[in-house]
C-alpha cells in the first residue's frame, strides 16, 4: 500500500460516519487497532470508472464488515428484524458501499460511474482486485464489530 | 432461464468464451447442456466484470459478467497462460482469473452496449463462500467443460432504476 491517500482521512472518515448515522442511525467511531475479522464476514465492493483514456482507468472500493452487522444494517432498512442471510441483507450491504462511494466520488472525479455492486459473504474466502493499488485502509468501530473501508485505484498498464 | 430471456445470443457468448480460451489459452472448451445440480464441493473462484453506463441516464441499465470455475481448473488457465505449472493460489492466478473475466466482458459488451464502461475485476476464491449482484437479474447462464471440468459464465442485466 502506498503513503499517500486517495482521500484525506477526515473526509472519508466523515463520509463513513454520516451514512451509517444518517441512514441506519448507527454510530461509528475510528478505529486504532486492526483486529483481524474472523466467522462469517460480508465484503461489498464497487468500482467507479473513468471515460476511455482516463487516469487512472477505475477507482475500488470495498467495505468489510462481520455478519452480524450485515444483520442489524439489513434490520434497520426492514420493517422485521432479519437473523439470517437472505436477498434483504444483500441489498442493504450493497446500497451501504453505493452509498460510500458515491460520497467518495464527490471527493474524487466527476465524470466517473459506479459499477453495480458485488456482495460476497461466507467464512473461507478471499477477495481481491487484481488491477487495483490499495491506497487506503481505513478501520472503525460499530458496537463490537470492526467495518474496513479499502479505497485505491486501478494501476498503470 | 428461457432462451428468450438471453441477453446475448447464445452460440454468440459460446463462440466468445470459446475462442479466448482457445486463443489465449490454447485450451479446448466445449459448450455444455446444463450446469450440475448442486455447486461441486472444493474451492472456487469467481470473476466478476461491470459495465457501466457512461452517459447520466437513468434509464441505461448496467451489465455484468461472471465467470465461476474450480480452483483446479483455475490453476490450469493460469498455467496456460503463464506457460508453466501452476499448483497454488497466487497474485498471479488472481490476475489471469480477473484477465479472462475482463476479456469475455470486453466481447460480449460489443453485442450488449457500446457505451458503456468497464469495471475493473473483482476475484474471490474460497471453500465457503456466496456471491451475489444485489441489483442485477441474472439473466443467461452458459456452461462449458474444460479438460473434464465444468464452468460457467453468467450474464445479467441491473434492474431498471426509476427515473
Amino acid at each position: 500500500m502506498t503513503e499517500s491517500p486517495l482521500i484525506e482521512r477526515e473526509l472519508i472518515r466523515g463520509i463513513v460516519e454520516e451514512v451509517f448515522r444518517v441512514m441506519l442511525k448507527l454510530k461509528v467511531e475510528p478505529a486504532v487497532e486492526a483486529d483481524e475479522a474472523s466467522g462469517t464476514r460480508v465484503t461489498a465492493t464497487v468500482t467507479l470508472s473513468g471515460p476511455p483514456g482516463s487516469v487512472p482507468a477505475c477507482y475500488g472500493f470495498a467495505l468489510e464488515i462481520p455478519e452480524v452487522l450485515a444483520f442489524k444494517i439489513a434490520s434497520l432498512l426492514s420493517p422485521t428484524p432479519i437473523l439470517a442471510w437472505s436477498s434483504l441483507v444483500e441489498d442493504a450491504c450493497g446500497e451501504v458501499v453505493n452509498l460510500l462511494a458515491g460520497n467518495a466520488k464527490g471527493h474524487l472525479t466527476a465524470n466517473y460511474w459506479l459499477s453495480v455492486p458485488t456482495v460476497v459473504h461466507g467464512k473461507d474466502y478471499q477477495w481481491s482486485m487484481p488491477k487495483l493499488e490499495v491506497r487506503q485502509v481505513e478501520r472503525f468501530r460499530c458496537g463490537d464489530s470492526l467495518v474496513k473501508v479499502y479505497l485505491g485505484e486501478e494501476r498503470a498498464s | 432461464m428461457t432462451e428468450a430471456a438471453s441477453l446475448i445470443r447464445s452460440n454468440v457468448l459460446r463462440g466468445i468464451v470459446v475462442d479466448i480460451f482457445r486463443l489465449m489459452l490454447k485450451l479446448e472448451v466445449e459448450p455444455v447442456a446444463a450446469a450440475p445440480r448442486a455447486p461441486s464441493p472444493g474451492t472456487k473462484v469467481t470473476g466478476v466484470v461491470s459495465m457501466s453506463s457512461a452517459v447520466e441516464d437513468p434509464s441505461e441499465a448496467s451489465f455484468a459478467v461472471i465467470l465461476e470455475m474450480s480452483e483446479n481448473l483455475a490453476f490450469r488457465v493460469v498455467g496456460a497462460m503463464l506457460q508453466q505449472e501452476v499448483n497454488s493460489w497466487s497474485e498471479l492466478a488472481e490476475d489471469a482469473c480477473g484477465e479472462i473475466a475482463n476479456m469475455i466482458a470486453g466481447n460480449a459488451k460489443k453485442h450488449l452496449v457500446n457505451s458503456h464502461v468497464l469495471s475493473m475485476p473483482t476475484v474471490i476464491v474460497g471453500v465457503d463462500y456466496k456471491w451475489c449482484l444485489p441489483n442485477l437479474h441474472l439473466k443467461q447462464v452458459e456452461c462449458f467443460s474444460c479438460g473434464g471440468e465444468s464452468f460457467k459464465v453468467m450474464i445479467g442485466e441491473e434492474k431498471r432504476k426509476t427515473a
